[in-house]
């Protein structure tokens, strides 16, 4: 006896995933520039000041982000002595400022996307 | 109660007790800055470090720690030869490594590169070339003491 399965609404399936990225993507953009501002911030605050060079040379720098479902910002310390600050030099130790505000960063971005997402009425495991 | 710094001794007492990173660092490791006249060492300093608190029915208790090591060999010496060596070896003793904290009252979960680190520096007082190699390495651990 002959079986026949039809499944339906799979294009319609894939068109709404398909909007619910470009939405998450839409919303994620705003998200990624605030975070980049707060964190560019914060390294300014906690940056050693002798000059004001370093400290004035903290910025949110142009990135494309690496495809069309991603958002990307980046800060930027471009002082050329920048590393020697937070790396240290033969004489003298590491003032780590970058990396720390980067890992709060990250994770606060993250965070707020997460709780973007939650709004949607979507449900989000293991954040 | 638990001491990250206790780790960072650890963490310096597992690069120190290696003969060929002696050899290649004769001036020893050094939490952040090394003492004045050393010209071959290996230089560690806690970039970062965060606590996952936890709390069940009664008590509150840390999940896990994370700690962010700069661990870097430092030499003065124009080629980057003997530096890229020093770093290879750090790599070797902390990548992936079973770190053994248990007199720091703590159990390592996990030890690892995230990212690689490779600064020339040339002193603008006496012209010298100074090459730092190493990297940043992550260390989860739980407290158990």
């Amino acid at each position: 006896m002959p079986t026949e399965m039809r499944l339906g609404g799979v294009t319609e399936l894939a068109e709404e995933l398909g909007g619910l990225v470009r939405a998450l993507v839409a919303a994620a953009g705003p998200i990624a520039r605030t975070q980049a501002d707060q964190m560019a911030e914060n390294i300014r605050a906690a940056l050693p000041v002798v000059t004001g060079t370093l400290r004035a040379s903290v910025q949110i720098a142009p990135i494309t982000a690496p495809g069309p479902a991603a958002v990307a910002a980046q800060v930027a310390v471009t002082a050329p002595y920048a590393m020697a600050v937070e790396f240290g030099t033969a004489h003298t130790a590491p003032r780590p400022v970058v990396v720390p505000a980067q890992r709060r960063g990250r994770a606060a971005f993250i965070k707020a996307v997460v709780d973007h997402v939650r709004t949607t009425g979507l449900q989000v495991d293991g954040a | 109660m638990a001491d990250v710094s206790l780790v960072d001794a650890a963490v310096i007492a597992r690069l120190a007790s290696d003969a060929a990173l002696q050899a290649l660092c004769p001036d020893g490791v050094w939490y952040s800055v090394a003492p004045q006249d050393s010209t071959a060492f290996v230089i560690v300093a806690r970039m970062d470090h965060s606590i996952r608190p936890a709390q069940d029915a009664t008590t509150e208790y840390t999940l896990y720690e994370q700690a962010i090591y700069l661990v870097k060999a430092v030499l003065r010496h124009t080629a980057a030869t003997t530096a890229a060596q020093a770093a290879a070896r750090i790599h070797a003793l902390l990548h992936h490594a079973e770190l053994d904290l248990t007199a720091a009252g703590y159990t390592a979960m996990l030890c690892h590169c995230i990212e690689p680190l490779r600064l020339p520096e040339v002193d603008r007082i006496t012209n010298a070339t100074w090459q730092h190699e190493g990297g940043q390495y992550e260390l989860w651990s739980y407290p158990t003491s």
